[in-house]
């Protein structure tokens, strides 16, 4: 059988990978280039449309998927994203993680402040990927940093 | 695809390079809708936001792409084109949904931040006038009663410590007031104001009015504020206006809180004054912190009216006041 997906007009054929997405296993993105970043927004917008999340979630999910992959290819240069449908019996969610093996963030508090994110004063980066998810986790060591959110749909 | 004559005006120093990268992202997204494009779009409007344009810059760029790309040209009726290009200018814009999300956090702390500062000035100005300023009236207490039996010609000097003692009363007196009026606490806003009127009133033989329908019960920072902006205003008036009279009315409906200030003095033309020397920048600052805003009438001989206007929701307080007042 052959999924499509309609996202705003654009259509998108349902990669192989969707099938066991759909029945809750992870799909993983290995990051080690620009193409990467967009393969995994890519994943991402595929996940989060099936499970029928609004236009505008989609959105806020590939600027999240832009973000932390663009954290992992600046500190660390590779790592890897995995992404995961989960349900709570009320809603459903989408789980990306992020996982590098770069030197990790000296002072993670900080790394969620505003002023010290290396996006200056504008409030992008971490500090902005936890504004536009319903959760958010961040863990950072001297052999790696992991970075896990989830959006719920909002019924 | 871009004819020279068609940049518009005030474009000159946003980056070119931009547009254009913008308009050939979105042309190649329209032949080729893929993830890469989407991808592009959301780099452009990082770029664009660190470039320090808004939304708006934003909204021309696409504006102008959607003039010139040919893909969009020639599909112009055609309905998925435009609702594709609209997608495509959301993922720009989401950078800047992140910023407009960090200016509200930051908003609020500063907000929080200013409430502490007014606590902290509350707490001093209650130290310097309960503490201090009671020590010292010991101090006066003490000395009166021990020249009580003193010799006539042992007094003078004495009398130098009393008047000593006085001028410092006053000036303790005038910086708890300036850091915070502690009648705000003590007699609540409506009694306080009708406090300094009065004073303002009788040592500069001036007739006054006031007239209230607000509650004291406005939140502290407010209260805080319209009495600053009264007592300014009343000191523009006393400085300024030459007048013999003057009004003061704290009204309110559901949003907002308004203080009207007229006097019968000499008046002015507003718009041949500057403001700053009549001391409404104070005001205009104060209420700037507030989210409020001023309003003047003047003019030459027909004295002067101020009115200031605080957006507040009044509504836990004012229904704490109907319920009293019934």
């Amino acid at each position: 059988m052959r999924l499509v997906v309609v996202i705003l007009g654009a259509d998108f054929e349902i990669p192989p990978d969707m099938a066991r997405l759909l029945t809750g296993e992870s799909v993983s993105v290995l990051i080690d280039s620009e193409d990467d970043l967009v393969a995994a927004r890519e994943q991402g917008r595929a996940l989060a449309s099936q499970l029928k999340l609004s236009s505008t979630d989609i959105v806020r999910i590939a600027t999240v998927i832009s973000e932390l992959a663009r954290n992992v290819l600046v500190h660390a240069r590779r790592g890897e994203m995995q992404f995961r449908a989960i349900d709570d019996g009320r809603r459903r969610g989408i789980v990306i993680t992020a996982r590098d093996e770069g030197p990790g963030i000296e002072r993670p508090d900080r790394a969620m402040q505003d002023g010290y994110s290396t996006s200056g004063g504008f409030g992008l980066g971490l500090p902005g990927v936890r504004r536009l998810m319903d959760e958010f986790s961040l863990e950072s060591t001297k052999a790696g940093t992991t970075v896990t959110v989830t959006k719920w749909s909002d019924w | 695809m871009n004819s020279p004559n068609s940049q518009p005006p005030g474009a000159a120093n946003r980056p070119q390079g931009l547009k254009h990268a913008y308009a050939l992202a979105m042309h190649d997204y329209l032949a080729c809708s893929d993830e890469e494009a989407l991808s592009r779009a959301y780099e452009l409007g990082r770029q664009a936001l660190t470039h320090g344009m808004g939304p708006l810059d934003l909204l021309a760029l696409h504006q102008s792409a959607l003039e010139h790309v040919p893909t969009l040209r020639r599909t112009a009726t055609e309905r998925p084109a435009a609702i594709r290009a609209t997608a495509f200018l959301m993922e720009a814009l989401s950078p800047f949904e992140m910023t407009y999300r960090s200016f509200l956090d930051r908003n609020t702390a500063l907000s929080d931040l200013n409430e502490a500062l007014e606590n902290e000035s509350r707490r001093t100005a209650r130290r310097v006038h309960d503490g201090a300023g009671q020590m010292l009236f010991s101090v006066q207490l003490a000395l009166s009663e021990a020249m009580i039996d003193l010799p006539q010609e042992l007094k003078p000097p004495f009398e130098h410590v009393v008047d000593l003692a006085n001028q410092l009363d006053q000036q303790l007196r005038s910086l708890s007031h300036d850091l915070y009026p502690v009648s705000l606490d003590d007699l609540g806003l409506n009694r306080a104001i009708q406090h300094l009127l009065e004073g303002v009133s009788s040592s500069h033989d001036l007739k006054s009015s006031f007239h209230s329908s607000l509650p004291d019960e406005v939140p502290p920072g407010v209260a805080f504020c319209l009495y600053q902006c009264v007592q300014e205003a009343v000191t523009n008036i006393v400085r300024h206006a030459h007048a013999t009279s003057f009004d003061v009315v704290l009204e309110h409906d559901d949003e907002h809180v308004m203080v009207t200030v007229s006097d019968d003095g000499i008046g002015f033309d507003p718009a041949r004054e500057s403001t700053g020397g009549l001391g409404l920048v104070g005001i205009r600052d104060r209420l700037k912190g507030m989210h409020g805003g001023l309003d003047l009438k003047s003019a030459p001989g027909r004295g002067t009216q101020l009115r200031m206007t605080l957006p507040v929701t009044l509504g836990n307080a004012l229904q704490k006041h109907q319920r009293s007042a019934r």
